[in-house]
């Protein structure tokens, strides 16, 4: 049992993390959490599922599905944000905009597709099927799922430290020092809307086979996303990863011995007393700001 | 100079930003957008129309009302009610409990003759206590016991199978027909779960002395289903009770079943077949079962009537139906639109108060999926002997119309 909670953590946990990714990366240029994130990473899955996308070959579909959502976002980015922040650097409006900007892709998801959930394949030679191994049960895509989480840290890791990512931390510090110092914070958050759209996208993609394409599957994927940067500490793309896993394993071990109905309890339970304890994240990080 | 911490975006900010959104999603979600025809002036029968035609799933809910509009069409062709032409009021709810109170008020501005919808237990709560004082006749696809309470909900008129009856049903096929005696429950948490969980405990501890051997309820949001799944495995259940209105949840569920060759007797309260079931083994899928109407099956030698497949194939030709027959052969709107079409010629009148008391004294209406009859003070309309339990895998039969019909499981 305990394998299974431990397999259940680390799969979905890093679904978890790779939307607190998405929050991240979108978070930093603009210090906008983007509430549409759940819905874009509906999207991603739905089209996974959808002809014509659907039937490419994966690695093809993949792109596909990143490109369009990552437009998508930035469309978001230029109705629902932009305006929000040109009044106002330090304006809340946004939180506003983007939750209606994820309504208005809820409401058109369900003008075209039902409730119904669609599956997804894995890609070859990826399977679902279950493998044992020294008691634990896990398919080879629930490992490639890890790995890809683990994937991405990296790939934001070495973005953080290529001049794009310098800017990047320079706009997030200071959006108009860095203008004063030549950088355009606003081509800048394009751009970061464009990569937490296509991160969108592929974290759709990789929960379409594990969680069934749905147009519900949005708002759940959302809130235990909110949960991972809660707990791992916004701007910590590490720190969400490893919040996730701990989320993921405390929901399934909810889920086995908590009583019938409190799985929610006991995982926001868990949220609160990480945050007390680690109130910066669970890594402890801050940035040291001087002005 | 001046140094401080701060993680980009302060904690204060990151919370009163969720608070915000939270609230804002309240009020989202309380925000109907309606529609229709404008206030009443006019002696024409005006039918109230609630359902969701925004929101996620709009599309989704779009074959529940399929039997409504056929219904409508068939009084239009007759004539209309009363020799005059039917007006329809149609508001949007959004699918949201929380729309209610403001599609009430319209409705009660409408003075409509009926009022059909809406579609969903915790929206139908919400909807008929909102209702209840303007004394509005109405019938909405809810499935809670108490729905069908002429006491408690005097103009509301359940004409679906309600909680209780599902649970007696499915206990009596698991524990009487297949003699399983491991019965487990899994169910999701929700109104509509609770509701049938309890009864389901209820029924095997009052008839047959017994009580489940597991008991699993899961988030709606649940991610994954294994852990619940192997609980189940683990305390031996050989018969079980699934239920859930989210048809994500009903193919994660088989899937951790797959995953360990884990195959009880299943009987859950949908029996729609959508392709993502395909994935399964044969022999998981034959052990799964559901209630619906004893007039919606076949057996070798019982064939539905004539009546039945005219709808079915009226049904299957509708574009909104959307390849889920099942779901808008078993809505309650096709029957409560024809019964309230009889009445309102039996009784000559649109007054809400003639119409109920001829409600209150309705015996044995003919029903498409079953016999329908009330007093004043049971308006749960279905009869016990009406539910059957049917199986899944005959919606691939030929007999079963385009998979809207289903084989009645033996020994029902």
């Amino acid at each position: 049992m305990i394998a299974d909670i431990l397999v259940a953590g680390l799969v979905f946990g890093s679904l978890y993390g790779l939307v607190a990714m998405g929050f991240n990366v979108l978070h930093r240029p603009t210090n906008v959490v983007n509430f549409a994130q759940g819905e874009l990473i509906m999207i991603g899955a739905m089209l996974m599922a959808a002809t014509p996308i659907g039937g490419l070959p994966w690695g093809i579909a993949v792109l596909c599905v990143m490109a369009v959502v990552a437009v998508v976002t930035l469309a978001e980015e230029r109705v629902a944000v932009t305006p929000v922040l040109r009044r106002s650097s330090h304006a809340a409006g946004w939180v506003i905009t983007t939750l209606a900007f994820s309504l208005l892709i809820a409401e058109a998801a369900g003008r075209l597709w039902t409730d119904q959930p669609s599956t997804v394949a894995p890609p070859w030679p990826l399977s679902m099927d279950v493998n044992h191994v020294a008691g634990f049960r896990f398919s080879s895509y629930q490992v490639a799922v890890v790995a890809a989480a683990v994937a991405v840290v990296l790939l934001l890791g070495l973005l953080d430290r290529s001049r794009l990512g310098t800017a990047l931390r320079a706009v997030a510090a200071d959006r108009d020092g860095a203008r004063l110092r030549g950088i355009d914070p606003r081509s800048l958050t394009r751009r970061s809307f464009l990569l937490g759209g296509a991160l969108a996208g592929l974290t759709g993609v990789l929960a379409a086979p594990l969680l069934l394409a749905s147009v519900t599957m949005g708002l759940g994927l959302l809130i235990k996303g909110f949960a991972a940067l809660a707990v791992g500490g916004i701007g910590d793309n590490r720190g969400v990863l490893v919040a996730g896993w701990v989320l993921g394993t405390v929901e399934a071990a909810g889920a086995a011995y908590a009583s019938p109905g409190s799985q929610s309890v006991v995982l926001f339970a868990a949220m609160l007393l990480i945050l007390l304890v680690r109130p910066n994240g669970l890594r402890g990080l801050a940035v040291q700001r001087h002005v | 100079m001046v140094t401080y911490r701060t993680d980009g975006m302060s904690r204060r900010g990151f919370l009163a930003g969720a608070a915000s959104a939270t609230a804002l999603g309240v009020l989202g979600l309380g925000t109907a957008a309606c529609g229709g025809s404008g206030g009443g002036g006019t002696k024409a029968a005006r039918i109230g129309w609630v359902e969701p035609k925004t929101g996620r799933l709009a599309a989704a809910y779009k074959p529940i009302y399929v039997g409504a509009r056929l219904a409508l069409e068939d009084i239009k062709a007759a004539g209309g009610l009363l020799g005059e032409a039917v007006q329809v009021s149609e508001h949007d709810d959004k699918g949201s409990p929380a729309s209610q109170p403001a599609v009430a008020q319209r409705l009660i501005r409408d003075e409509p003759t009926f009022v059909v919808g809406p579609t969903g237990s915790s929206q139908v709560l919400a909807s008929v206590s909102a209702l209840a004082r303007a004394k509005l006749i109405q019938s909405a696809w809810g499935g809670a016991e108490l729905l069908g309470d002429g006491d408690r909900f005097p103009h509301h008129y359940q004409l679906v199978y309600n909680t209780t009856q599902q649970a007696r049903v499915a206990a009596r096929f698991l524990h009487e027909v297949r003699g399983l005696r491991k019965i487990g429950i899994i169910a999701e948490n929700s109104e509509f779960g609770t509701s049938i969980r309890d009864a389901v405990v209820a029924t095997l501890r009052d008839d047959y002395s017994t009580k489940p051997v597991a008991v699993e309820v899961f988030e709606v949001d649940a991610s994954d289903m294994t852990p619940f799944v192997r609980n189940l495995e683990r305390a031996g259940v050989d018969g079980l009770g699934l239920f859930t209105g989210q048809p994500q949840a009903t193919v994660l569920i088989l899937r951790a079943m797959a995953a360990s060759g884990f195959q009880p007797v299943i009987v859950s309260h949908d029996l729609n077949y959508i392709d993502a079931l395909g994935e399964f083994p044969r022999p998981l899928l034959d052990g799964f079962f559901g209630t619906t109407y004893r007039g919606l099956t076949y057996t070798g030698q019982e064939k539905p009537s004539a009546e039945v497949r005219e709808l079915v194939e009226r049904i299957n030709g509708h574009p909104d139906t959307a390849g889920l027959g099942y779901s808008a052969v078993t809505s309650p709107y096709y029957d409560y639109m024809m019964l309230m079409a009889k009445v309102v010629e039996d009784t000559k009148s649109t007054d809400p108060a003639k119409l109920k008391a001829a409600l209150d004294k309705l015996s044995g209406y003919p029903g498409i999926r079953a016999k329908v009859s009330f007093t004043a003070k049971r308006h749960s309309g279905i009869a016990d002997e009406d539910i059957t339990i049917g199986t899944l895998m005959s919606a691939k039969d030929p007999e079963s119309l385009g998979g809207v019909l289903r084989r009645r499981a033996d020994g029902m």
